[in-house]
């Protein structure tokens, strides 16, 4: 596209009409003429004054400025566009830069303490901020180096500084020492196996237990007679048994990628993530990588690849699989270490017009173990 | 023969026209300027020679074929 070019000059003349009139016998064009007591404004391409100065000399004729496009480009000059660059990239830089590192805790020697791990890792005075991800690898990195000292860390960035928050981990070593406690049943079921680090056995393996039933006792006994207390510690793990309830839909969407990618950019701020350009994919995928920061801004460039949105149903078998690992999942998201599924059965399904629907028995291996405490009442003598 | 003239005015913008609204005279398709000053603009069209009389004219827009005239109008005369 090619873009006019026009400028404005200006001539010192008494009679203009006549400046114009040589203008045209001339064959200049002229856009627009802005007349002032003995001066004349016109303007004419670039072209036609270039021939205005070479052929018409009778009167002299000045630069005052040109229009659009070529006037921003005549502002533009390489060291300006130099100046906003280094200006843009020195923000950046500094806005990335730590100025203070706040460690906030009353404790001088927690404070010391973290703020050596800080030092260690990267996160000093005059150094660069780190990411989200990197800030998080510190954070785990430290309270696992003092998991004994440390309770929970946390890295906030506010502007050029960093404050760190903490929470110390005290341990009430003389209440636990003295603190008498029983390891009860915190569900029916019947007991798979015991592991005790404290206390005495008070059930058995295949023994069937409701739910408060002592498990370990903090009570040692010998002959019938209690001799000694303590805190009871172990895991008894039981047989207990669950209902689960599975509502699947028989539509379900398949997403396939067509191989074809549009390159996007979106900017991330306190508020939320907001593209740049409008997509101009109907479906899509998107991968983000981080661009650049400034400020509290996040600027990404996204990969969107296209994507076809197949619909498809279950058929009753395919249903029950899919809704049975989905009951599965439910079940295990709540398991912790050594616990096991025995047992499932599927005691119900039906599919209607829309869903498929699922009840499932399960027999589970868990930890049944929770702590009670428990006081002595110490009779005194001749009551 | 009317289809092939109106094609060759519509392709090559032989005619001529003239415009006039209020503060404002544009001619289309003049020849030449014979007379330019603030109270008369003679211009040489094909066939014949326009006179405008008026006051304040002022040439806003000066092209090979095109001319934009500002200012009040008063006469506008044709002579062949």
């Amino acid at each position: 596209m090619k873009i006019n070019h026009y400028i404005y000059i200006k001539c010192k003349v008494r009679n203009q009409n006549r400046i114009l009139v040589k203008l045209y016998k001339n064959k200049v064009n002229v856009y627009d003429v802005i007349k002032k007591e003995d001066e004349i404004y016109l303007k004419v391409s670039a072209s036609d004054y270039e021939r205005i100065k070479k052929e018409i000399v009778t009167a002299k004729f000045y630069y005052v400025g040109e229009s659009g496009f070529y006037r921003v480009k005549r502002w533009i000059t390489p060291l300006k566009v130099l100046a906003v660059f280094l200006f843009l990239f020195l923000t950046n830089l500094f806005s990335n830069v730590i100025v203070k590192v706040n460690v906030i805790h009353s404790n001088k020697e927690i404070r010391e303490l973290v703020s050596k791990a800080l030092d260690n890792e990267g996160i000093h005075v005059w150094s660069f901020k780190k990411d989200y991800k990197e800030l998080q690898g510190i954070k785990d990195k430290i309270l696992t180096t003092y998991k004994d000292r440390l309770e929970w860390l946390e890295i906030e960035s506010v502007g050029m500084m960093y404050i760190i928050r903490i929470e110390e981990r005290i341990e009430n070593h003389f209440s636990e020492e003295n603190k008498y406690c029983h390891i009860v049943a915190n569900k029916s079921g019947i007991i798979d196996n015991i592991t005790s680090t404290k206390g005495e056995i008070a059930v058995h393996e295949g023994q069937y237990v409701k739910e408060g039933d002592i498990l370990i006792s903090g009570e040692i006994k010998w002959n019938e007679e209690v001799k000694n207390n303590v805190c009871a510690s172990g895991s008894v793990y039981a047989e207990v048994w669950y209902e689960t309830h599975v509502t699947l839909p028989i539509e379900y969407i398949i997403k396939t990628r067509t191989g074809k990618k549009r390159f996007n950019f979106s900017l991330e701020s306190d508020t939320g993530k907001y593209k740049i350009l409008r997509s101009r994919l109907s479906t899509y995928e998107e991968e983000s990588k981080v661009l650049f920061r400034f400020f509290n801004f996040t600027f990404y460039v996204d990969t969107e690849y296209e994507t076809i949105e197949e619909k498809n149903e279950y058929d009753l078998n395919s249903g029950m699989n899919k809704a049975l690992e989905l009951a599965n999942q439910k079940i295990q998201a709540k398991f912790q270490e050594g616990e096991k599924v025995k047992v499932q059965k599927v005691l119900k399904n039906s599919i209607n017009d829309s869903t498929i629907e699922m009840d499932i028995f399960y027999s589970v291996i868990e930890n049944i173990a929770q702590v009670e405490e428990y006081s002595i009442i110490i009779e005194e003598e001749g009551s | 023969m009317h289809l092939y003239k109106t094609m060759k005015n519509f392709l090559m913008d032989y005619d001529y026209y003239i415009d006039i609204y209020v503060y404002k005279i544009h001619v289309f398709n003049y020849i030449d300027i014979l007379k330019l000053n603030d109270d008369e603009i003679v211009l040489s069209m094909a066939t014949f020679t326009l006179t405008l009389k008026g006051t304040s004219f002022v040439v806003k827009r000066l092209e090979k074929r095109e001319i934009l005239i500002e200012g009040v109008l008063e006469d506008v005369r044709f002579t062949r």
